[in-house]
């Protein structure tokens, strides 16, 4: 070996140094920078010939990939869950603070209390104002709620539409950079660019969950957790969104195109092919999945629950209950009921039991006034004991009596008298025993000769001012309800009405005032199970306060479970953020050190070069 | 907290957000003591929300119960305080009426009549007492004033009304007939004195009871028909100071006696209450038929006349808008024969205005004071402890007894009798008393609920603060740790970052 060769080795070990001063000044400069990966030089022998050198100096990025798509995934699930707890504590914020003058229980109560006084003091104009003014403020929480509810869902609507030109853009940049990546392996510049393609990619994995892989050119496609293919060198599908603006209760997703009244994102791939992605649940997690669930399902149930409670608390203070009397026809007994007044949506309620020693079960019939209307929809309810049907009385009484013997079945005989509809069981087979027959018709006036305690107290104000009956023709009456129900104006019109149900009604008359706290606070009321309070699947008997009450610690729980599963998933994140870190983060000690190093190396590099100047010159004394 | 991090270098802020996130309790401790209030929304309020719930419903049910007891009681204290007021108002009449009062006057009326007007209206007054625009005694209809005005009530609306002034008149006519001696008719000739019941048999004026005779000279024989009659047969002289006793009822129930004594022939006396002796039978005989027809219409003017008022007050005060108050039918009054038939709403005064159902007049206004215990606190005007006194306060105020009339004293005396008799509201009658023992139980009722419900609420409201609210000191211990823990993080943040080898090259 030569000295011209220790000579080359110095001065390729003075370049390999200066390289990794280089790298370290990089770390150093850019050890708060977003997306900054930490790098390393390394240095290999290199031996050709006899020769031995620092060859190649390699710059790499310092990175673990496992912990890395770990990461996505969690950054997703992390999106996820924070803007369902985000969303929910909005709706959580609607109920107002626990005893709080604006919280829904509170003004509820309120409602109940001035309905308490008022039957002490009938006459009273003050305590008739407090009810009414009471009422108003009910019936404009309920408003407000639902409004709230609803522009949440607007909300997410456009988050949706967001997240979805958000994802276009990214995969629009992640082609070039993964083009250029792979266009140039030998790049200077490649760390930087890599660096640049797993920002896009993290920034990807908020909006929705993905995995990643890279081929042997460098290229990098994507699929989503769900198996579907949406990158692959370049985008393999664009997303649409068809946002619409100002969500109403009846706006609701759909599969069906013609039915759907909120936007759905639509992929579509090169060979113009398109396909549903809610429909085929592309988004799993991320944002966006988050908002579509917010959209179509949490926000649409706390409508339903509080639908509910509008519909219960208007039908609680007008429907009748008009009991059947009792007939027997041979061995047969059952009742005869009176239909007349039934309205759409009113209630015709059978209870039987299945002997011997069978529990008293439940037929519902529903009227409904065109065959269009059947069968009802899911949100009618119902369950194995309280099966619930509709029933078309466009065709009269004969047809009313007609269909409901087909849903009832054998063992009970149907038959009508004009609109006296009766029901008797099998008499001596005794294999069924009915036991009661109630029609629920809404009371629709306010006083009248002969008139009815209960009375319209609350009305659907979309229907210019009518009476509420829950119908189902021509779409469900309920839905958005809540935003709608109002207090008649017939009733701030003439105060006395709250009294008088009849002309000589005297204004201290005690029946109607207390019949009106009592439905409320006293009469059980048949909630459907479509409502998911408290996680009951059966059809539940509650008071109307009980539901209020029962609603508002429903969607209470609901945020706390959000919250809880955020909090959770963030630990997770933190996790796996500390793990990656171990090994991407620079540590400016660690670069100080390997400066020192470096230092060394290269004064020890430069002394065997003045070393061999040295020896060069006494070579040239000689 | 929503991830909003960019790319992965920004995962650096991992212990930043820690710091973050103690700071943000820290802020949510410091918003606690503040406010004294555990959490602001029911999600951030944990498993105790439905406690909460149905805390806040049960309180609010309370605090109306409460309420409702607070109303209710300023109403019966009132009530029970006029029914008081009028029970003395009662028993002072029956004083005034005790003793002989009667001071003839150029107005006709004694002092205690004076005051009887008075306390007619101040009874009123009391009937009409109103709380909050709440008639405390009309029944159901609190929102109508219960009762007329005086002058309404006794002399009608002067547009065709009748008032009580007019309707005694007309009982006083068919009471006592054309000829004044209360519908009995007399007659008798040669030794026979006879006395009998009009016929057709009516409710007017007296009814023969029956009669007897000190001595067998004059023996009467009485039918009891209907319609009754006597006869008296002067068998013989009768002797000196011989009585003959007939026995008559009174349309208001009371029965009267008229003693007829024989005096000696060339006596006089008067010719009410006795009879002179004649030369013969026959002679006595006329003698006693003057007599008998003399005492009737002396009886008639004095007590028919009084018990005319009685049931013609007592008729006026039972009217209501529903059954208006029986009437004598006429004109003519004096000869009437058909039994009173009910007036109109066009032709009499309605005193009463308020409701007149046929429940308990108890039950007509009520405070809920618990879920099953309604407390009934109503009341009617004319109810009949309320209508007695009425009717006797009437009476004397209407009546008049001129100061030359000779039988103006009698009369004065058969109505104070009957006065203080009905104002003792003896036979079966409600009384004024039971009233206030029955708004005093309702008071009673009333304080036992407010106890219960407030010692419940205060239960209720500290169990609900300890599920709403946090106490000062758990807030400041927590605060205190998590300041120590905060400060420890910052100093230790502090000294890790100054620990660079940078400070050291």
């Amino acid at each position: 070996m030569g000295l011209s060769t220790s000579l080359n080795t110095a001065i390729l070990g003075l370049n390999a140094t200066q390289v990794g001063i280089g790298v370290v000044s990089q770390n150093v400069a850019n050890a708060g920078t977003a997306g900054y990966v930490r790098r390393v030089v390394t240095t290999s022998d290199s031996l050709s010939g006899q020769t031995v050198g620092t060859q190649t100096t390699q710059v790499q990025r310092l990175l673990d990939k496992i912990v890395q798509h770990q990461l996505w995934q969690e950054s997703a699930g992390a999106a996820y869950t924070s803007t369902r707890a985000d969303m929910l504590a909005s709706v959580d914020k609607l109920y107002g603070a626990p005893g709080s003058s604006t919280a829904l229980d509170t003004i509820y109560n309120g409602f109940t209390s001035a309905l308490q006084a008022f039957q002490n003091d009938p006459s009273s104009y003050s305590l008739r104002t407090s009810v009414l003014d009471s009422a108003t403020q009910l019936a404009g929480r309920l408003n407000t709620l639902s409004d709230g509810v609803q522009s949440l869902r607007s909300q997410a609507e456009s988050g949706i539409a967001a997240g979805v030109n958000k994802i276009n853009d990214l995969l629009g940049a992640l082609t070039t950079v993964n083009a250029r990546i792979v266009g140039s392996p030998n790049d200077p510049a490649l760390a930087n660019l890599k660096d640049q393609r797993d920002l896009i990619l993290s920034d990807l994995s908020q909006y929705m969950d993905i995995k990643t892989s890279e081929d042997a050119r460098g290229s990098t496609s994507i699929v989503t957790s769900g198996g579907t293919q949406i990158f692959d060198g370049r985008p393999s599908v664009v997303f649409s969104f068809d946002a619409r603006s100002g969500l109403s209760p009846d706006d609701q997703w759909s599969s069906n195109p013609a039915q759907r009244g909120v936007g759905t994102i639509t992929m579509s791939n090169t060979t113009g092919g398109s396909l549903d992605a809610i429909a085929n649940r592309t988004f799993r997690s991320g944002e966006i999945a988050a908002l579509i669930e917010m959209r179509d399902t949490t926000l649409v149930q706390a409508q339903t629950q509080l639908d509910e409670i509008a519909a219960q608390l208007a039908s609680a203070l007008s429907d009748r209950e008009i009991a059947g009397t009792a007939v027997t026809a041979g061995a047969a007994t059952g009742f005869d009921v009176d239909l007349t007044g039934l309205q759409a949506g009113n209630k015709v309620t059978l209870d039987y039991a299945v002997t011997p020693g069978g529990a008293t079960q439940r037929f519902t019939f529903v009227r409904v006034d065109s065959a269009a209307s059947l069968p009802l929809p899911a949100s009618a309810g119902g369950d194995a004991n309280n099966r619930v049907v509709g029933i078309d009385f466009s065709g009269g009484p004969a047809s009313v009596a007609a269909q409901m013997q087909t849903a009832l079945g054998g063992g009970f005989t149907v038959s009508n008298t004009g609109s006296v509809l009766r029901i008797v069981d099998d008499g001596a087979a005794g294999t069924r025993d009915v036991k009661a027959l109630t029609a629920r018709p809404t009371a629709t006036t306010l006083s009248s000769v002969g008139g009815s305690a209960e009375l319209p107290f609350f009305v659907d104000s979309g229907a210019s001012g009518a009476v509420f009956t829950g119908s189902y023709d021509n779409g469900s009456q309920t839905l958005g309800f809540a935003g709608r129900i109002q207090l008649n104006q017939a009733l701030v019109a003439d105060r006395s009405k709250l009294v008088a149900f009849e002309p000589t009604t005297a204004q201290g008359d005690t029946t109607r005032p207390k019949l009106l706290l009592d439905r409320l606070t006293q009469s059980q009321r048949a909630v459907t199970n479509r409502l998911g309070i408290d996680g009951s699947t059966a059809t539940t008997n509650v008071t109307v306060s009980g539901l209020v009450q029962r609603v508002v610690s429903t969607q209470g729980q609901a945020v706390e479970a959000a919250k809880r599963l955020d909090e959770g998933q963030k630990v997770a994140l933190a996790a796996i953020q500390s793990r990656f870190q171990e090994t991407a983060q620079v540590s400016v000690d660690q670069e100080m050190a390997t400066l020192i190093e470096l230092q060394n190396a290269y004064a020890a590099n430069a002394r065997i070069i003045s070393t061999v100047k040295e020896m060069m010159d006494v070579l040239m004394r000689v | 907290m929503t991830i909003s991090s960019y790319g992965s270098g920004a995962y650096r802020a991992a212990t930043p957000n820690r710091l973050v996130s103690t700071r943000a309790d820290l802020t949510d401790l410091e918003r606690q003591l503040a406010t004294q209030q555990r959490a602001e929304t029911y999600g951030d309020l944990g498993t105790d929300r439905l406690t909460s719930l149905d805390l806040n419903a049960k309180i609010s049910t309370l605090d109306s119960w409460l309420e409702g007891i607070t109303r209710g009681n300023v109403n019966l204290q009132l009530s029970s305080k006029a029914v008081e007021n009028y029970a003395k108002l009662t028993t002072e009449t029956v004083n005034d009426t005790r003793s002989n009062t009667y001071i003839p006057s150029s107005t006709g009326r004694s002092a205690p009549q004076v005051l009887a007007e008075e306390k007619f209206k101040q009874t009123l007054d009391l009937l009409n007492t109103q709380v909050n625009g709440r008639y405390l005694f009309s029944g159901k209809t609190s929102d109508v004033q219960p009762t007329l005005g005086y002058t309404e009530i006794i002399e009608g609306d002067g547009a065709g009304r009748a008032g009580l002034r007019q309707l005694i008149d007309e009982r006083r006519q068919a009471d006592l007939g054309v000829a004044g001696l209360g519908r009995l008719t007399t007659g008798g000739a040669a030794a026979t004195a006879t006395i009998a019941d009009e016929a057709p048999v009516h409710g007017y004026g007296f009814k023969l009871a029956g009669a007897t005779s000190s001595s067998a000279a004059m023996t009467p024989a009485f039918a009891a028909g209907p319609p009754a009659n006597l006869t008296v047969t002067v068998a013989s002289q009768p002797a000196v100071g011989d009585t003959l006793r007939v026995q008559l009822t009174l349309p208001d129930g009371t029965t009267e006696e008229i003693v007829l004594a024989a005096r000696a022939t060339g006596t006089t006396g008067q010719a009410s209450d006795s009879f002179e002796i004649g030369v013969d039978v026959n002679a006595t005989a006329a003698n006693l038929r003057a007599s008998i027809t003399a005492a009737l219409g002396k009886e008639a003017a004095t007590t028919l006349s009084a018990a005319s008022s009685q049931v013609a007050a007592r008729n006026f005060f039972a009217g209501t808008a529903s059954s208006p108050p029986l009437r004598v039918p006429g004109p003519p009054y004096n000869t009437a024969t058909a039994a009173p038939a009910a007036g109109t709403p066009a032709n009499t005064v309605i005193w009463y205005r308020g409701d007149d159902g046929t429940d308990p007049a108890r039950s007509t206004a009520s405070v809920q004071v618990d879920k099953g215990q309604i407390v009934g606190t109503g009341a009617r005007a004319n109810e009949e402890a309320f209508r007695i006194g009425l009717a006797q306060f009437a009476i004397m105020a209407v009546e008049t007894f001129p100061a030359n009339d000779a039988n103006s004293q009698s009369r004065y005396e058969a109505m104070t009798a009957r006065v203080s008799d009905r104002l003792a509201f003896g036979s079966g009658a409600q009384k004024p008393a039971e009233i206030i023992t029955e708004f005093g139980s309702a008071q009673t009722a009333l304080a036992r609920a407010k106890e219960r419900h407030e010692s419940t609420k205060n239960y209720l409201g500290t169990t609900l603060s300890s599920v709403e609210t946090v106490s000062r000191e758990e807030v400041a211990v927590q605060i205190l740790s998590l300041q120590t823990q905060l400060q420890a993080s910052y100093e230790t943040t502090s000294i890790l970052s100054k620990l660079t080898l940078t400070n050291y090259l």
